[in-house]
């Protein structure tokens, strides 16, 4: 006799991950089409046709944004082999990534922060940069305008450590157990209008793992939320990787 | 009147805007719980169902319209991504025994 519940489990997972990539890359794709043939057959008043056009636009860099992840997650998957490593100075990677979210952070109204000082670890700069992009991404979508998003990166014995704190709408217990699968959403009206992929986490959490780092979830609904990665010191992730 | 219900609020609009360029009166409604509130007050002629709702699947939404006596002779039709053999065969057993 064999038990083969973790088999079924994941045969499972897997199942659940093909509905919702279809039910996800269907949903942009028919929105393009339908908005397309409307324009096409005459159908939308003139005033109207530049709004279509924006929606095609704002459709198809979601399906672009949602491909992106999927195949950052299949190359996650097979253990990404062709992932460039070195020292890396998490303190200016972070800097670097916040940067990119400057235009989103001014649009939703919440001033973004860095603190802190440079922190070295062993690891791949495109992931780290990933995870960083994800959770201040997320930290941004899911606050309140005038809000606020602390990105703190601090070393010491133990190893760096990365914190995005907010102070957005929170997360229940129910749901901080499940936030990290894939296409998991607590709020999924919330998370559509955001353009959220729904992959966001899982990225951050696969890149935790294979940097060999925990990840501890701290959140009050109503009050904010903190994610904190610690990486080992990069004496025993180097071990580790090599 | 015809009633839409889809979570994704550009699938919504397309669907509200192609029916009333032609000629058609709807409304959309994001989730389950909406269009329920709105059923005990108004009484469509058609009401279009996505199956994925945040709030409850559309296959309960749809048992929940057949089997309330007000809404049970309202036609529904299914519309949504998921268009698998699988899909449509839930959906009419839904539709027909439920």
């Amino acid at each position: 006799m064999r038990d083969v519940t973790q088999k079924l489990r994941a045969e499972q997972q897997r199942r659940e991950f093909t509905a919702n990539v279809s039910h996800e890359l269907k949903t942009p794709l028919h929105t393009i089409s339908g908005y397309a043939e409307l324009l096409g057959c005459g159908m939308v008043h003139g005033e109207d046709v530049a709004a279509f056009s924006e929606k095609i636009r704002t459709e198809a860099k979601r399906l672009t944004q949602l491909v992106e992840d999927i195949l950052r997650l299949s190359r996650l998957d097979e253990g990404v082999p062709e992932l460039h490593w070195e020292t890396v100075d998490l303190y200016a990677l972070a800097r670097e990534t916040l940067a990119s979210l400057s235009v989103s952070a001014e649009a939703a109204d919440v001033t973004v922060s860095l603190e802190g000082a440079p922190a070295f670890l062993w690891g791949a700069p495109q992931l780290l940069s990933s995870v960083v992009f994800n959770l201040v991404d997320n930290a941004i979508k899911y606050n309140r305008a005038g809000g606020m998003v602390t990105v703190t990166v601090t070393q010491s014995g133990s190893g760096t450590r990365l914190s995005v704190a907010d102070t957005g709408v929170g997360i229940s217990q129910e749901h901080q157990e499940r936030i990290f699968e894939r296409f998991y959403r607590v709020d999924k009206s919330r998370s559509k209008a955001a353009g959220g992929t729904g992959l966001g986490l899982s990225i951050v959490k696969h890149a935790a793992q294979i940097h060999g780092a925990r990840i501890k979830l701290e959140s009050v609904p109503g009050t904010g939320t903190i994610v904190t990665l610690v990486f080992p010191d990069q004496q025993k992730v180097s071990q580790s990787v090599h | 009147m015809i009633f839409c219900v889809e979570d994704d609020a550009s699938a919504r609009e397309l669907m509200l805007y192609t029916l009333r360029v032609s000629g058609f009166e709807a409304e959309g409604f994001p989730d389950g719980g909406r269009l329920l509130e709105e059923l005990a007050e108004k009484r469509p002629e058609l009401i279009l169902l996505d199956i994925m709702f945040p709030d409850i699947d559309g296959m309960e939404l749809l048992k929940k319209i057949r089997n309330a006596p007000l809404t049970k002779d309202i036609p529904v039709i299914m519309a949504s991504a998921k268009g698998t053999e699988y899909d449509r065969v839930m959906g009419w057993i839904q539709a027909r025994f439920c």
